[in-house]
């Protein structure tokens, strides 16, 4: 994981940084391959792709082709592209294997996909676009990059295409110049966090499609960097040093069942709050005493009053005793 | 580089977007047989532009292909022209060559079977 002191990208460019001893360290720690190969199964799932049929589709920064190989072994032909020359020759074996259905091309991204329109039926990228977050080369404008490479990623996706690439945003101004770019350049779609409250298993999945509207099969589950950040409910869980289980999302309820467990819950917990608009006194379960001043007083034509109309004469609320 | 690649591939320059398909000149080939799964060609050919895939495979030196794909294609009735195009598409590798631009004439290297559609700091 990256950590303040480890960010390659704030080192040098990529072709420079994944020098072939570099490139070697990668492709043979079998840690990273591990990490690698998970973060690739849970964009591959994310990309939600159509059962059974073979698709083209587009790995970027695919370096040494660990999640392109994965892409393979789904039964779908891939393409992939990377800056480094010393990454793809570690990819060049791996991709010419026997039935091996992948080709490779080096490519900056930040100068935008080399294809045609409307090829790809999705795509991924695993640990790649916050290389273009900083600047590898005095020319570079991390922000036009940021959107050239949007802009042409779009182009090359298939109208109902999507792309699912795995980040490891700097920080949160990185994550919102990347997602203004995204949307800037009309994509639709956001930011999936898995582990969101374990600092250094967090993963950021951007996930994005061209068109707005019901799409088929089940969404992932969005959610915006605000919700991912630690509310009251969450802090209990916080130093909870095993990561979360990762439910697929064909496990899930779906999601109306659970605006109703919602609901439900708030109300229940409104009930046992509530016990007067007053919080001076302290909440009293179930009542809904009404003390002078506080929320839902009521200035009726007799002064002050702090009952509502419709309860005036009622001798009490809440349980019959 | 397959030549299914070479279909998609375009300048990276954005001045000459229009130019394609880039020129290709092979230097050295190679030969890989890959399972045939005749779904996949079937699905990829609305993909393909099929004059730049003609014009690829005559390069390489295989000029058996149909001028004109027919407008049905089923994957029992064209099963030898779905295989010719799965040979075409999927099992010859560009090891060594050129890429040229139409337009700009300029020119992107494939070595080892990775073209460099890298462009130079004022080409940008």
């Amino acid at each position: 994981p990256r950590t303040a002191m480890s960010r390659p990208e704030n080192t040098a460019a990529a072709d420079r940084y994944y020098n072939p001893r570099e490139a070697k360290k990668y492709s043979e720690s079998s840690r990273l391959i591990w990490i690698q190969r998970s973060m690739t199964n849970r964009a591959i799932q994310l990309l939600n792709l159509p059962k059974g049929k073979p698709l083209l589709l587009l790995d970027v920064g695919c370096g040494s082709s660990i999640s392109s190989q994965q892409l393979g072994r789904e039964g779908h032909v891939w393409v992939g592209f990377d800056l480094s020359r010393s990454m793809l020759n570690i990819a060049l074996p791996r991709s010419r294997a026997k039935n091996s259905t992948g080709d490779l091309a080096e490519i900056d991204m930040g100068v935008g996909i080399p294809c045609r329109s409307g090829l790809y039926d999705g795509c991924i990228s695993i640990s790649a676009v916050q290389w273009l977050c900083t600047k590898q080369h005095p020319s570079h404008n991390p922000e036009k990059r940021l959107r050239v490479f949007f802009r042409s990623l779009r182009k090359v996706l298939v109208f109902d295409a999507r792309a699912v690439l795995q980040l490891y945003p700097e920080n949160s101004e990185h994550m919102d110049m990347i997602l203004q770019a995204a949307h800037g350049v009309g994509f639709e779609g956001g930011i999936v966090v898995d582990y969101p409250h374990n600092m250094k298993a967090k993963k950021f999945y951007l996930c994005l499609w061209k068109f707005p509207g019901k799409r088929p099969g089940p969404s992932p589950r969005l959610k915006t960097l605000s919700e991912t950040q630690t509310t009251r409910k969450n802090k209990k869980n916080k130093n909870k040093s095993a990561p979360e289980p990762f439910i697929p999302d064909s496990l899930l309820p779906p999601p109306e069942y659970k605006l109703k467990m919602k609901k439900k819950r708030k109300k229940k917990l409104k009930l046992k709050k509530s016990g007067g608009g007053d919080e001076r006194i302290g909440a009293t379960r179930g009542r809904k005493k009404r003390k002078s001043g506080g929320d839902g007083g009521y200035i009726g034509e007799n002064g002050f009053t702090s009952q509502h109309p419709s309860m005036v004469g009622r001798r009490r609320l809440g349980r019959r005793r | 580089m397959r030549l299914l690649t070479h279909n998609m591939l375009i300048n990276p320059m954005q001045k000459f977007e229009g130019a394609y398909p880039l020129k290709l000149i092979p230097k050295k080939i190679t030969k890989e047989e890959v399972k045939y799964n005749p779904l996949f060609v079937v699905h990829l050919l609305p993909k393909l532009n099929y004059p730049a895939l003609l014009y690829a495979a005559s390069t390489v030196g295989l000029k058996d292909l149909p001028k004109e794909l027919p407008k049905k294609i089923d994957p029992t009735e064209h099963d030898e022209l779905l295989k010719m195009l799965h040979h075409v598409l999927l099992e010859v590798h560009v090891e060594e060559g050129l890429l040229v631009c139409p337009k700009s004439e300029r020119e992107f290297p494939i070595k080892q079977g990775i073209p460099n559609m890298r462009l130079n700091e004022d080409e940008v």
